[in-house]
């Protein structure tokens, strides 16, 4: 079974696929996530896509504080997420 | 603390938020994608400020996401049948669909307004992010113009257009197209006095 940070990978390669991105080289945790490739669609379209695949969706579910910004933000909710679950 | 679909709301520009605006603009994920990639000086910004208050032909509007500045969209030619928009989003920890909602928000904003034929705007042929957006909302590409150098490079101006008499038919077809949680964040849109 993938491990949660290559299901986001691999769901961001097929995301900017379908919506005709370019993903950056290289996603380490520092990419900030508007700057990865993804257009604002392509970012809402991985949210989806993830709900579709893990079964939640941690901008819905968990309360808060701030949104992410980089994808070790990214990769920690959705790990808070799972972890709560 | 927040769950669930953001509330978004257009604010005009005030004193309030001049300094968070200047700092937007001149940081250099912003300033890589404007016509002018100059810093912009603290002075410049606040005489640019006054002349947007006592210019009718434009407004400059922050965008809220509960209730927290994130972003802003602006409109120019406001006195003509084609305004022309733009938009960034200054914030880096949004909402995933913010720039969407600036999309929905310019064409709404302009079609509930009877004296505007078509909404225009303009990206540079780098920003590939804005130029796809644009496609994804049935933008009619124009002209496209040369625009000068950007790091050695030579770069152009895309025009757009968008008949607004169109907008209120195309507007369901592109929600259809979207995840559903744009759909209902963009239903509960506002733009504020």
């Amino acid at each position: 079974m993938l491990n949660l940070e290559q299901q986001i990978k691999d769901a961001m390669q097929q995301v900017a696929e379908l919506s005709d991105c370019q993903l950056v080289e290289s996603i380490n945790p520092d990419t900030q996530l508007l700057e990865c490739g993804l257009d604002s669609l392509g970012y809402a379209m991985l949210v989806a896509q993830l709900e579709e695949d893990l079964g939640y969706d941690p901008f819905t579910e968990l309360a808060l504080d701030t949104y992410p910004s980089t994808f070790a933000e990214f990769l920690a909710m959705y790990q808070q997420c799972a972890n709560n679950r | 603390m927040k769950a669930g679909i953001p509330e978004h709301a257009f604010k005009p520009l005030q004193e309030e938020h001049l300094q968070l605006v200047w700092q937007w603009r001149n940081s250099p994920r912003i300033m890589q994608n404007m016509h002018s990639s100059a810093l912009v000086k603290w002075l410049e910004h606040c005489a640019w400020f006054e002349k947007l208050k006592g210019d009718n032909s434009r407004q400059f509007y922050i965008f809220l996401q509960d209730q927290r500045p994130i972003g802003v969209l602006n409109f120019s030619d406001m006195n003509t049948a084609t305004p022309e928009w733009g938009c960034y989003l200054g914030e880096t920890n949004v909402w995933p669909g913010s720039g969407i909602m600036l999309e929905f928000a310019a064409l709404d904003f302009c079609a509930s307004h009877h004296q505007f034929s078509h909404l225009l705007a303009q990206v540079l042929s780098f920003n590939h992010a804005a130029n796809n957006m644009h496609k994804v909302f049935e933008y009619k590409p124009l002209s496209l113009k040369k625009g000068g150098k950007r790091d050695g490079q030579n770069f152009d101006i895309q025009h757009y257009s968008y008949e607004l008499k169109q907008w209120a038919e195309n507007r369901g077809k592109i929600l259809k197209k979207l995840p559903k949680k744009i759909a209902l964040a963009a239903a509960h849109m506002q733009f504020l006095e």
